[in-house]
Formats: structure tokens, C-alpha cells, sequence
């Protein structure tokens, strides 16, 4: 996985607040940062195979 | 030990009787058992008495004791359960500071992983290579198509004629309409000026030379819109300009009466009777009054 430092570490914070808010009971914004860390997972990943060659 | 009875027998000597003795020995008796409960009672008194000092002070001692010896066990306890505590908060600083940062770590590295693998079995990497795949392809195709397009018009020979020959066309129309509008704005300026010149001449014709003159000096290089507003006013400032100069050369000419009056009044008199208006010479003096 070609995720960047400063990806990577966005995403621990996503995550870290994710996790936050699920022990609050705070499913709404749990859902929120748990998309954020999808999207960019997803993102990473076209990335990625975007740098490989077409032909 | 003999009794009571047999001592006083042997010491009377049988003048006592057998129930006299038996009565004394009762009285007798019965006073020693007074006495003696007496005596009984009063030693068991006093021991009480001795007893409870006794138990006082030992109960005292015995608190003092039991109370030195609890202090010493209180502060053992004390300094044992602080000794612990501070054990205990020292692994809890130590679990909250670093343990639970590990476990932090651990955590969301774990949930990280875990949606690594979620993402890859649900949209496996084969399927986004793909789909990138195909998006690239497509902007490919349409990148080439534009570029063949273009380069297939350009390739037919006749069709690059009449698009080199097109472009020659445009080429002289637009440097032939830039000549035109060259020509144009000339002559609208051209026209511009005649217009304003016809104007000024209609305007003075039937003035006299030096209104003209002055009218051709401020107004000829001014546009006609300007002539027309502004002709007038021109004008105006010409009339009241000759007036104060015509007022000027009155005052002139007064002041030089009233000098000549002093030394040649004949003169004078002569003016005022107006026959001098015929004199050539006086004439000539106002028409070079009239030119300043």
C-alpha cells in the first residue's frame, strides 16, 4: 500500500476520533471519520494503480 | 487441739457442769465466729480494696501498652499501604503514559488492518487496476481520435489546399478591412474637419474682417459641435474686449483735452464747436486711437 506519511497519519487520526466517538455512543460522527478513512484508503489505492502503465 | 470445754473441765476441776461448759462453749463460739466473721469480712475488703488498685493499674498499664503497641502497628500499616499506594499510582502513571499509548497504537493500527483487508476483499485490487484501466483507455481513445481527426484533414491534398488557401483569404480580408477601417476613420476625421470649417464660414460670412479674423483665430481648429455652442459666447467676448478698449481710449483722450486745456484753451474751444470733425488730421488721431 503506497500510502503517504501525512495519509497515514491523517488516517490515525481519523481513526483515533472514530474510535472516540464510538465509545461516546456518537454513531453519527463515528460514521463520518470512518468514511473519511475509507475514502482515503480507496484513494490510495486508484493511486496507486494509476501510476501502473496501460500498455 | 482440744476444745473450750476440756480446758475449762481440767481447769475448774469438775465444779463446772457438763451443761454449763457445753453453754459456755457455745458463747464462746459463737463470739469467735462474730469475730472471726469480722475479721473475714474486713481482710476480704481490704483485699478487694488492694485488688482493685491493683487491676487499675494494671489495666492502665496494659492500655498504655496495648496503645503504644496499636500506634506502632497504625503507623506500619500507614507506612506499608503508602508505600503500596505509591507502587500502585506509579504503575498506573506508568500504564496511562505508555501502556495505554502502546495499546492505542496497537488499536488503530489494528482497525487500520483490518479495513485493508475488508477494502480488499470487498473491492479486490484486480478490480480498481481495471477500472483504472478502462478510465485510462478511454481519455487515451479520445486524445487519439482528436489528433487523427485533425491530422486526417490536414493529410488530404485537396482538402489541405482549400483549407491553406482558406486561410490565405482570411489572411487578406483581414488585412483589407484593416485598410478600410484605416480609410475610414481618415476620412470621418477629414469630414469632421470640413464640416467644422463650413460651419465657421457660414457662421461669419456676414461679419465684418475683424470679427472674422478674431472668430477664424479662436474657432478654427475646433469641431463643429464646439462652433456651434461656443460662437456666440466668441463673439460676445470680442464686443465687450473692443468695448473696453474703446473706454480706454476715451479716458485717453479726455485726459489729454484737460491737459491741453491748461496750455492752449483757443483749442479747446475750437473742439467744442465740432467744426474740427471735418479736420483730416483729428480724424486720422481717432482712427490710430481706434486700432489699440
Amino acid at each position: 500500500m503506497a500510502e503517504t506519511t501525512a495519509n497515514k497519519d491523517n488516517n490515525n487520526a481519523n481513526l483515533l476520533n472514530f474510535v472516540k466517538h464510538i465509545s461516546q455512543k456518537n454513531y453519527a460522527e463515528a460514521n463520518k471519520y470512518l468514511k473519511e478513512v475509507v475514502d482515503s484508503k480507496l484513494k490510495a489505492k486508484i493511486k496507486t494503480a494509476s501510476k501502473n502503465k496501460l500498455f | 487441739m482440744s476444745n473450750i470445754s476440756e480446758v475449762l473441765k481440767e481447769a475448774t476441776k469438775d465444779i463446772l457442769s457438763e451443761e454449763t461448759l457445753k453453754e459456755i462453749e457455745n458463747v464462746f463460739n459463737t463470739t469467735v465466729n462474730e469475730r472471726v466473721e469480722l475479721h473475714v469480712k474486713k481482710a476480704l475488703t481490704e483485699q478487694d480494696e488492694d485488688y482493685s488498685a491493683k487491676l487499675e493499674k494494671l489495666i492502665e498499664a496494659i492500655d498504655t501498652d496495648h496503645t503504644t503497641k496499636l500506634q506502632k502497628v497504625v503507623e506500619a500499616i500507614d507506612t506499608d499501604r503508602a508505600a503500596k499506594l505509591k507502587t500502585v499510582i506509579e504503575k498506573y502513571e506508568t500504564a496511562l503514559q505508555n501502556e495505554a499509548a502502546t495499546f492505542k497504537n496497537e488499536l488503530v493500527a489494528k482497525i487500520s488492518k483490518y479495513l485493508e483487508v475488508y477494502l480488499e476483499n470487498k473491492i479486490p485490487e484486480a478490480s480498481i487496476n481495471e477500472a483504472v484501466k478502462n478510465k485510462k483507455a478511454v481519455k487515451v481513445l479520445e486524445n487519439i481520435r482528436n489528433i487523427l481527426a485533425v491530422n486526417m484533414a490536414v493529410s488530404n491534398e485537396s482538402i489541405k489546399d482549400a483549407v491553406v488557401d482558406g486561410k490565405n483569404r482570411l489572411n487578406e480580408a483581414a488585412k483589407q478591412l484593416e485598410a478600410s477601417n484605416e480609410k475610414v476613420k481618415t476620412l470621418t476625421e477629414e469630414l469632421a474637419n470640413v464640416k467644422a470649417e463650413l460651419t465657421l464660414e457660414k457662421k461669419i460670412q456676414e461679419l465684418d474682417e475683424n470679427k472674422k479674423k478674431y472668430a477664424r483665430k479662436m474657432l478654427a481648429t475646433r469641431s463643429e459641435k464646439f462652433i456651434n455652442e461656443n460662437f456666440d459666447y466668441t463673439l460676445g467676448l470680442w464686443e465687450k474686449n473692443e468695448e473696453v478698449k474703446t473706454d480706454n481710449i476715451k479716458e485717453e483722450a479726455v485726459k489729454a483735452a484737460t491737459s491741453s486745456e491748461v496750455d492752449r484753451p483757443v483749442v479747446t474751444e475750437s473742439v467744442a464747436t465740432g467744426n474740427d470733425a471735418a479736420d483730416p488730421s483729428f480724424n486720422a488721431y481717432l482712427s490710430e486711437l481706434k486700432k489699440y
